[in-house]
């Protein structure tokens, strides 16, 4: 019997073994690579890949595929076709890297700029100058300050987000809100100095602006994230940003300023102006804040002002018929300064890259420079409301689209997103409330002297993130006092801030050449 | 009999606490369930729910109107019937010879098992296996990397220690052979430590989203994980743009928890028995 036991086993076990050995041998991996000499108006199937979440988007590409391929090649860009496919996430940049080392990275894909930048050191991407002298609305609608970030040793390795030339299409959204019904109720002006902004929010919190009776109102509020930018602003500097002083750059947050401003906080904390609960909220907290009418006065995007262009300041109005939020420039300090951050679109939106591998990347260039064209003929509607008259309509006087189509049905039908591998910021659908806070927002804008992240601040992340945090909030609550300032600077540079402003500075000066 | 009054007020405290727990363990899924049938405006304002505001079926009606909703389920519920079913296949068949006494070799069969269990050959390589066996943007690449697992194999062997070899014995007396023996005899006596395993497979196979989104790239096999993924964030996006949609992110969110959630919730009733049954067989018999 054990005999038995044995040979059935042994012979069992060699299978297996047989088995997974032929299995691993097999291979039937046929690269598939186009060639380069065939004419130039051979049809080529670009790959794209997108770190966007459509669940919409057709399998085959829809209608949109179909239009916008045929729509190029009577611009002259024959033989084009795509195919766009997606993945949703924070682990996108994981397969991102998968891919890159199976060696299947597609054609032209999204990619953040930490990632880039070992792709470039790896040569897994290519420079795109060359391609780029056939682009000119690229070149136009793309800033230069946006190109810098993404060039590596002189060349451009990149592709960012551009934006169209009206002031309402600008990155910077972001300026201080406040509640004006609240305001007017209070018989109170918009407040456009610290001091006046002071008085604002003492009413807001004490003088029951929302008149139910009940001592219930707060005045500024913001998330565990907030630095409350437009205060610093008023003292000319953003924490976060580097700052311009003898010839040199220094983080925000280093300079004398700041302990001014965190004097100032710490002050208004003290009289109760400032939430309590801001080192501990979420945006979803602020909003459900918001929603029900407890914050007077707030830092966010300017499409608030327009209850059909967010849901939050639609929740508002539903819950509060009479409520409006109005947007106003960030408050003026001591010495007239004021401002708000610059946005870094390059940042905040991923980049694109293309593979070196990539097909015909002069035609790809060529399309795509197709697509944000907005002239008779071009792709730059088309691509993003669809077919004029059908999904959209626009009115040229005053430079305004409607859109027919809602977005999930444009999305079907593959249109808008994720197909827009160029993509230029465009806000001609918005209401004028929505154009007159944007560029109310934009109007003074403090910017960045560097938007590169160095090395030494991905060696030293905490820096920022918990360290200065950390200061910031225990200051301003009054946990620590105001002298602790001092010691948060010491501390940052001992524990490498140094080193990222030396290198910081090398990297600046090489930008000024 | 008369209970003490301090017996007393000890059970109503206990019941009051238990009650209080359970509340609590119960309260987020009814949170869901209620801001999901909410309105934009009303889940948007938080707090409490104990009932649905502004009752409404949108937030569904946005989720099942994605036309890949139907496909993902479809390959979800592949990917987890097949899985499940060959995973248990293959752990059992492992773990039987491997709790024979009498087997030649058996420590080296498991130190190589136990290996798995400590070392694991990474991201990278593990995808390159996949690709070299023409698994990538397949179903299958969700199914066979991770077909067997060490841990499951030992709590299948244990099981399989517990019973009787007599019973195997007079089996083979009667004619059959360890083929024969494991699939009449073993196989039907490990329904408990099956089920169980086949839960968690399950389960595990149901969520698994980091695969799906690495191996594949096709549309057309999308999984239910992946899809919901898509949807929220094709929400958010939404938002950030200020695009307004007709239901709030919040309320797409919960609506697509419970809709993912709901079929996992169907099946655990019907394997839970097993489990108690599991714990009994352990430890009355001797």
């Amino acid at each position: 019997m054990q005999k038995k036991w044995k040979l059935s086993t042994t012979v069992a076990s060699m299978t297996i073994l047989a088995v997974l050995a032929s299995g691993c041998g097999g291979s039937n991996n046929t690269p598939n690579k186009g060639s380069n000499q065939a004419s130039e108006d051979k049809t080529v199937t670009y790959k794209f890949l997108r770190n966007s979440g459509i669940a919409e988007y057709p399998a085959d590409g829809g209608e949109a595929r179909k239009v916008l391929t045929e729509a190029a090649a009577n611009a002259g860009i024959k033989g084009v076709d795509f195919i766009a496919q997606q993945a949703p996430g924070e682990d996108y940049q994981t397969k991102l890297n998968l891919l890159a080392s199976a060696d299947d990275l597609p054609d032209f894909f999204d990619i953040d700029s930490m990632t880039l930048s070992r792709f470039v050191e790896q040569g897994l991407v290519q420079p795109i100058d060359k391609y780029l002298e056939n682009a000119p609305h690229l070149m136009k609608l793309i800033p230069q300050y946006y190109w810098d970030q993404v060039t590596f040793d002189g060349k451009i390795y990149a592709l960012p987000n551009g934006m169209r030339p009206e002031a309402f299409n600008s990155p910077n959204v972001t300026s201080v809100l406040v509640r004006q019904d609240w305001l007017d109720a209070l018989n109170l002006k918009a407040p456009t100095t610290l001091d006046e902004l002071h008085d604002v929010l003492r009413a807001f919190v004490s003088d029951d602006p929302d008149q139910n009776g009940k001592n219930d109102t707060l005045g500024l509020s913001g998330t565990k994230l907030s630095r409350y930018n437009s205060i610093f602003g008023a003292y000319g500097i953003i924490p976060s940003f580097w700052m311009e002083r003898d010839g040199q750059i220094q983080k925000g947050f280093t300079l004398p300023e700041t302990k001014q401003v965190l004097t100032l906080l710490q002050q208004w904390y003290k009289e109760g102006l400032i939430d309590p609960d801001f080192p501990v909220m979420e945006t979803k907290q602020l909003n459900e804040k918001i929603i029900n009418s407890k914050v007077g006065l707030f830092e966010n995007d300017a499409f608030l002002v327009d209850p059909k262009a967010n849901p939050t300041s639609e929740a508002l109005q539903k819950a509060t018929p009479a409520s409006k939020l109005t947007m106003i420039a960030p408050p003026k300090g001591p010495d007239g300064k004021s401002g708000n951050p610059e946005t870094n679109a390059v940042a905040s939106a991923p980049l694109r890259a293309l593979s070196v591998k990539a097909q015909n990347p002069d035609k790809l260039f060529r399309y795509l420079d197709w697509l944000v064209d907005d002239s008779e003929g071009g792709g730059f509607n088309l691509g993003l409301y669809g077919v004029e008259g059908t999904d959209y309509t626009f009115d040229k006087e005053k430079n305004l689209i409607t859109q027919s189509t809602s977005y999930a049905d444009l999305y079907k039908k593959g249109y808008n997103n994720p197909i827009r591998m160029a993509f230029i910021i465009d806000r001609r659908w918005t209401t004028e409330a929505v154009r007159e806070g944007i560029e109310t927002a934009q109007k003074n804008i403090i910017s960045n002297a560097l938007w590169k992240t160095v090395p030494a601040e991905l060696d030293y992340p905490d820096l920022e993130t918990k360290l200065w945090s950390e200061y910031f909030v225990k200051i301003v609550t009054g946990v620590w006092s105001i002298d602790k300032f001092d010691e948060f600077v010491q501390k940052y540079n001992q524990q490498g801030g140094k080193q990222i402003a030396e290198q910081a500075n090398e990297e600046w000066k090489k930008m000024k050449k | 009999m008369k209970k003490p009054i301090a017996s007393k007020i000890f059970d109503a405290g206990n019941g009051i606490f238990l009650i209080f727990l359970s509340f609590i363990t119960l309260y987020p899924l009814w949170h869901e369930i209620s801001l999901s049938l909410s309105s934009k405006a009303e889940a948007l304002q938080g707090g409490f729910f104990f009932f649905p505001r502004g009752f409404t079926f949108q937030a569904y009606a946005n989720v099942l109107s994605s036309d890949y909703i139907w496909v993902a389920y479809g390959n979800t519920i592949f990917v987890t019937v097949v899985g499940t079913l060959l995973s248990l296949l293959v752990t059992s068949s492992m773990a039987y010879p491997l709790a024979k006494r009498t087997l030649p070799w058996k420590n080296v069969w498991m130190t190589l098992i136990v290996f798995t269990m400590i070392f694991s050959g990474g991201m990278i390589p593990v995808y390159l296996v996949v690709k070299e066996l023409s698994l990538l943007n397949t179903l299958w690449a969700l199914i066979l990397p991770n077909l067997v697992s060490a841990f499951n194999i030992i709590i299948v062997i244990n099981f399989i220690r517990g019973i009787p070899e007599e019973i195997e014995e007079s089996a083979m007396m009667d004619g059959a052979n360890p083929i024969r023996i494991y699939f009449s005899i073993i196989i039907p006596l490990c329904k408990p430590v099956l089920a169980t395993l086949a839960l968690w497979i399950a389960v595990g196979l149901w969520n698994n989203f980091f695969a799906a989104l690495i191996y594949l790239n096709d549309k057309a096999l999308t999984t239910l994980p992946l899809l919901i993924r898509q949807i929220i964030a094709g929400q958010q996006l939404a938002e950030e743009t200020g695009q307004l949609a007709d239901s709030s992110t919040e309320s797409v969110i919960a609506a697509t928890i419970l809709l993912s959630i709901i079929p996992i919730l169907a099946v655990y009733p019907y394997l839970q028995k097993y489990f108690v049954k599991g714990v009994m067989l352990g430890s009355v018999k001797s």
